[in-house]
């Protein structure tokens, strides 16, 4: 117990230390000036206009006028309202305290589930390397990356402990927080209906067993389906989260295939890079599933898919390389290394790092 | 037994709340512009929502470098030398006056249907603020059909909260490449030169 107890104190530190990686780079490559609110950018903007404002009425930004902030999930947003309201900060400040707060919280999460699964000793080395994984750089500016990870997390802790309905409720506050947490259900069905025949066929109660699984996959989408509502009462439109996306330059319904060709056909630094950051988080998928984590793997995949049907791959790094299937894949084969190649990797690790830093700051297209 | 029926009352309220989200999925309640622009994706152009500002008795010019992509928001094809292809079932424009007019509107529409010896035939439709104001019927070799002068009520002008959209739609629509008269694979309606709403005292 007591070296549990140091694991995640050591943990802590290094994960305090990741982040203040992040915010010294920060400062020194900005001078000072205009810190911290450099570090938000892109849709930072769209968080605070929520937090500041509320969700729009109509179509405004852009020179088009035709985008709003409806994309944005309502559960961030109200959290960092609430720390406004408690402490005397302003909307920035607030995320960054909450989100980097938080990231500490996550940290200790990723460890007690990966912990089960590939020993004591490989989660301590594979999350004390994820700390300074280059993408975490999401997890601490005012994104929601941070919050929808350690419900993510947490659910998946509570599923592999069959507390159902605590993976529920996470999961319920996942929908709120991203548009790819209403797809938890895909790990829910993974991995209550092999419970659920498990169960019937030991106590022969099918029938409370089944309406249990069908309140608990019921219940799930009822926070989802009220921020729904909410749209529709404020637009009258309750999918608005999703036809907005064409003022994004998302329009829905193209192939899959079709828009990786013509990623090919007209290549760009960019699109190359969104495509390669694709790759990864299809493969990291698959090799989920090979692994028996079925739902998991599904569950990373299929947002990544989606956005193919939009035709724009525009934050598919983000989206790949901070999915459930890339987190676990890297935790899992980074806690293998030799001491040599961790520490190198380790090296390389927090170059790429202060450079996602800079590119941050100043606002590079390929951090959207 | 009474543990059993809770469960059901909740179950079914939950379905009961499900079917009514599923409604309101179903059924958007948006202007006509929204839903063209975001739902339907019929239009190209958002414009705020609004239609232009457009003065009664000014001229569209669909011709090449005239006026009319201010108020064109989808379903033509790229302005040529002597006006605009139509090139899907339904066209849009919107236009924004800057008052109420009192009086009913003449919409006069300069333009000719795509019509040849294999496609004798070109049917449309002209609606306004979703009233379909006049059927056209273009027929090969039928003389004086190129200028249509349409009678609008003054009603129908001021029913869209300050705009004014005017809808084309034109059915069975074919391309020259499907007839094989050439490789233009877009599928033509009418070849628009101009289009002038004016204010006609009853």
């Amino acid at each position: 117990m007591k070296i549990m107890s140091n694991k995640y104190i050591l943990l802590l530190i290094i994960a305090v230390l990741s982040r203040l990686v992040i915010f010294f780079t920060a400062y020194i490559y900005l001078d000072g000036v205009n810190f911290p609110y450099s570090l938000c950018q892109w849709d930072c903007g769209w968080y605070l206009s929520i937090i500041n404002n509320g969700y729009d009425n109509v179509p405004h930004g852009y020179p088009e006028g035709n985008v709003a902030n409806w994309p944005f999930f309502p559960l961030f947003p109200i959290l960092i309202s609430v720390i406004k309201l408690i402490l005397p900060l302003n909307s920035i400040n607030s995320a960054l305290l909450f989100n980097n707060g938080i990231f500490l919280v996550f940290i200790i999460i990723l460890y007690q589930y990966v912990n089960p699964l590939i020993g004591e000793d490989n989660a301590f080395k594979g999350v004390a390397a994820f700390c300074f994984f280059p993408f975490t750089i999401y997890l601490s500016i005012p994104y929601s990356e941070s919050l929808y990870l350690t419900l993510l997390f947490l659910a998946l802790k509570y599923l592999n402990k069959h507390k159902y309905w605590k993976a529920v409720f996470c999961g319920m506050l996942l929908s709120v927080t991203r548009n790819g947490g209403v797809f938890f259900v895909i790990i829910l069905f993974s991995q209550y209906i092999p419970f659920l025949f498990k169960e019937i066929a030991e106590k022969k109660s099918i029938i409370k067993e089944v309406l249990n699984f069908a309140f608990l996959v019921l219940t799930f989408p009822v926070l989802f389906e009220l921020y729904c509502l909410y749209l529709y009462i404020k637009t009258g439109d309750a999918l608005a989260f999703i036809h907005i996306q064409r003022g994004y330059g998302r329009i829905v319904g193209k192939s899959p295939i079709e828009t990786i060709v013509s990623l090919y056909q007209n290549p760009e630094p960019y699109t190359l890079y969104c495509l390669i950051a694709l790759f990864v988080g299809i493969l990291s998928s698959i090799w989920i599933i090979k692994n028996k984590m079925i739902g998991i793997g599904i569950f990373s995949i299929v947002p990544l898919i989606l956005t193919l049907y939009t035709g724009n791959v525009a934050g598919m790094s983000r989206y790949s390389f901070l999915s459930l299937s890339v987190i676990i894949l890297f935790i899992f084969q980074y806690s293998k290394l030799s001491l040599l190649y961790y520490t190198f990797g380790l090296f390389c690790m927090i170059n790429v790092f202060i450079m996602f830093v800079y590119f941050w700051i100043n606002g590079y297209s390929y951090m959207i | 037994m009474n543990y059993n029926l809770k469960y059901y009352y909740a179950l079914f309220l939950l379905l009961f709340w499900h079917l009514y989200i599923l409604l309101c999925y179903a059924s958007p309640s948006v202007s006509d512009m929204y839903y063209q622009y975001y739902i339907n994706g019929s239009i190209q152009k958002w414009n705020r929502g609004v239609g232009s500002k457009y003065l009664f008795g000014d001229l569209i010019d669909f011709r090449k470098g005239g006026n009319s992509s201010l108020y064109v928001l989808g379903g033509f094809s790229g302005q040529e030398k002597k006006g605009t292809w139509t090139c899907s079932e339904y066209i849009y424009i919107y236009l924004r006056p800057n008052t109420e007019t009192k009086y009913d509107i003449n919409l006069y529409m300069s333009a000719v249907p795509f019509l040849n010896e294999k496609h004798q035939n070109q049917y449309i439709e002209v609606i306004v603020n979703e009233v379909i104001v006049k059927k056209i019927n273009y027929t090969l070799g039928e003389i004086g059909q190129n200028i249509q002068v349409i009678r609008v009520n003054n009603d129908i002008i001021n029913s869209n909260k300050g705009n004014i959209v005017v809808k084309i739609r034109a059915k069975g629509l074919v391309s020259p490449w499907e007839l094989g008269l050439s490789d233009d694979t877009r599928k033509l309606g009418v070849y628009v030169e101009s289009i002038m709403l004016k204010e006609v005292e009853k």
